[in-house]
């Protein structure tokens, strides 16, 4: 039940930081509508603005990931310890996202 | 251990409701704060932010069925039915990279997957297969979503199929109606957030009730030690293999993420595939122990009705588990189920205006494009319901989808990357392939025939192209290719009361 409990928690920290991200976000996209004022800027100016030419295609990251969830799911069929932490990795894909709104808003700032 | 489902009807029609009202609060909110023409409907004016990229993406993937087969697949098969369920999902997502870099540079105004196949050939029949493929695609989401949560509330609540139906399509059409693409990247988030927060509670939750880990770990280790393995070849070989090739086929040529790649901020396309693949992975892998746990309790498929896929929502609502964990799974479903269906209308509504209102009148006035693509929601919610209301095995329909989509793989990564590819090898590559590998997939196995639709898609464009000796396609072309909704699309939409441009 300890495992239940401390997941609830977090997960409430978690929903209303994620929530406030949101909202946060939400609202720096419409003040930066609001501030393109009455123009409708066409497409062309924001996508030739930066077309993504810093970007290679390889990723190293992607191959961590893969790597990782193959690593877990080998563990969990060695021990049965691990099942209990496997499901807070769930909201580490919610902490993922506000991690990608607060590096949105920081460029902002 | 597992009891009788005491689960009342109503809270089935409250939580399908429910959260379909408090998307279209959303949905409304954004539609009059971000959405003023159909440029901002289709695209959101590529001011996508990363946050919302990431959020989207995990959502979109995440389809109700596949939150089930999770669960279905490791009650099939252990944890090598997990493993070659998950990994490549993820894959799949993430193989968008070098695609959508690469397109994003070669057309930075892109609208479609099939906009980009117009301009590279100039060959109505090749980009006619295109579009039917795409839009059977965004069909094929539609019903299988629509499916996947017929399944979750008939087992848990008992409620009729085509209310369930009904419900549904009504309630994300008409959130989906009034936003377009930026109501489905801030749905989608919020969505996000309700799947994998309840994912890791009603996982721990069932885990508890059944008196922890280490009992059904043991169970399975006295049933079949192979059942904790992610090694064994029997999964590979039932369904893994096959699902692998048709997931690339699944994004790569799939409009839902081609939109996403050029409504996203260019600096973030990269990032965000990288993190939706990436974070998609712990859902399915936690929800992957509560197909687990079923094996462990000795749940039998007979009692979930014969189906896999409904393993989960029979564990769920017969483990005796309080209401509260129960709402969260069901919440947990449905979310993925209104995303995807959300994200897939939107989709249609860029293939509509792009590929095909415009093409047919170039010169229709902003309003009637708005109102075209908006209709086109209301025209595919009433088909897919059709369909799927009407029982029909829809099958042929799978099976043609599947076979297009994987078809166009090869061909469309050889069209991004090669230069020497012509028209008619992309064509002919595409028809061969379907012509010679459907008819082995239906007659004889669907991993032989999935290799054969490949196999012939790589080298028929390959080899004819070599022959052909055509001048080499120049990309750079495409820089200038001027958009087919550029002009009229970023006019604002009037609002009530307000004369249109024109018209004055």
């Amino acid at each position: 039940m300890a495992y239940v409990i401390a997941a609830t928690i977090i997960a409430l920290v978690v929903s209303v930081v994620y929530v406030g991200s949101v909202w946060a976000s939400f609202r720096q996209v419409r003040s930066d509508k609001k501030t393109e004022g009455e123009g409708h800027a066409p497409a062309a100016q924001s996508s030739h603005a930066d077309n993504g030419q810093n970007e290679s295609s390889f990723s190293w990251k992607a191959l961590i990931s893969i790597v990782l969830s193959s690593t877990i799911l080998y563990l969990a069929g060695k021990s049965a310890a691990l099942w209990h932490y496997i499901p807070f990795i769930a909201i580490g894909s919610a902490i993922a996202v506000i991690v990608a709104f607060s590096i949105d808003l920081r460029k902002k700032a | 251990m597992l009891q009788p489902n005491t689960i009342e009807p109503y809270i089935g029609y409250v939580l399908m409701a429910g959260l379909g009202v408090v998307m279209l609060f959303v949905a409304l909110a954004v539609r009059r704060s971000l959405v003023r023409n159909t440029h901002d409907f289709i695209i959101a004016d590529r001011k996508i932010g990363l946050g919302f990229g990431v959020g989207s993406v995990i959502a979109v993937w995440t389809w109700a069925m596949a939150v089930m087969m999770s669960s279905a697949q490791a009650y099939t098969w252990g944890l090598s039915g997990l493993f070659w369920f998950t990994v490549p999902n993820g894959i799949a997502v993430m193989a968008m990279v070098p695609f959508a870099i690469k397109l994003r540079k070669l057309v930075p105004n892109g609208y479609t997957i099939t906009d980009f196949i117009r301009s590279r050939f100039q060959n109505r029949p090749a980009l006619v297969i295109a579009v039917i493929g795409m839009i059977f695609g965004i069909f094929l989401e539609i019903i299988i979503n629509l499916k996947g949560a017929v399944l979750l509330v008939q087992t848990i609540f008992g409620i009729k199929e085509i209310v369930i139906l009904a419900i549904i399509i009504f309630i994300v059409t008409v959130y989906s109606y009034f936003g377009g693409i930026w109501t489905s990247a801030i749905t989608a988030t919020i969505n996000t957030l309700l799947i994998t927060v309840p994912a890791a509670i009603v996982t721990l939750y069932v885990l508890y009730k059944v008196g922890g880990a280490g009992v059904i770990f043991e169970t399975l280790k006295q049933q079949d030690p192979a059942l904790l393995s992610i090694f064994r070849p029997e999964a590979a070989a039932g369904f893994g293999i096959t699902l692998a090739l048709g997931l690339l086929a699944s994004t790569v040529a799939d409009q839902t993420f081609w939109q996403k790649v050029w409504a996203i901020r260019p600096n973030h396309v990269k990032r965000t595939f990288i993190w939706g693949g990436a974070w998609f992975y712990p859902i399915p892998i936690a929800l992957g122990l509560i197909g687990l746990v079923a094996l462990g309790v000795g749940l039998k498929l007979e009692d979930a009705g014969g189906d896999a896929a409904a393993v989960g929502p029979y564990l769920i609502s017969h483990l005796g588990l309080p209401l509260i964990i129960v709402i969260l799974y069901v919440l947990l479903v449905l979310n993925a189920c209104y995303s995807t269906i959300d994200g897939a209308f939107s989709a249609l509504t860029s293939l509509v205006a792009v590929d095909i209102v415009k093409p047919l009148w170039p010169h229709i006035s902003e309003k009637r494009l708005f109102a075209a693509t908006k209709l086109s929601i209301i025209v595919c919610a009433a088909i897919a319901g059709a369909i799927v209301m009407s029982g029909v095995n829809f099958v042929s329909l799978v099976l043609t989808t599947y076979a297009i989509k994987t078809s166009l793989l090869i061909p469309l990564i050889l069209a991004i990357f090669w230069k020497r590819l012509t028209s008619k090898a992309f064509l002919w590559g595409i028809v061969l392939s379907i012509v010679a590998g459907l008819p082995v997939r239906i007659i004889y196995d669907e991993l032989i025939g999935t290799l054969v639709i490949f196999g012939i898609s790589a080298v028929v464009p390959v080899v004819w192209s070599l022959i052909a000796k055509e001048k080499p396609f120049d990309y750079s072309v495409l820089l200038h290719t001027k958009q087919l909704v550029d002009t009229a699309a970023v006019e604002p939409v009037p609002r009530a009361g307000q004369p249109v441009r024109g018209e004055a």
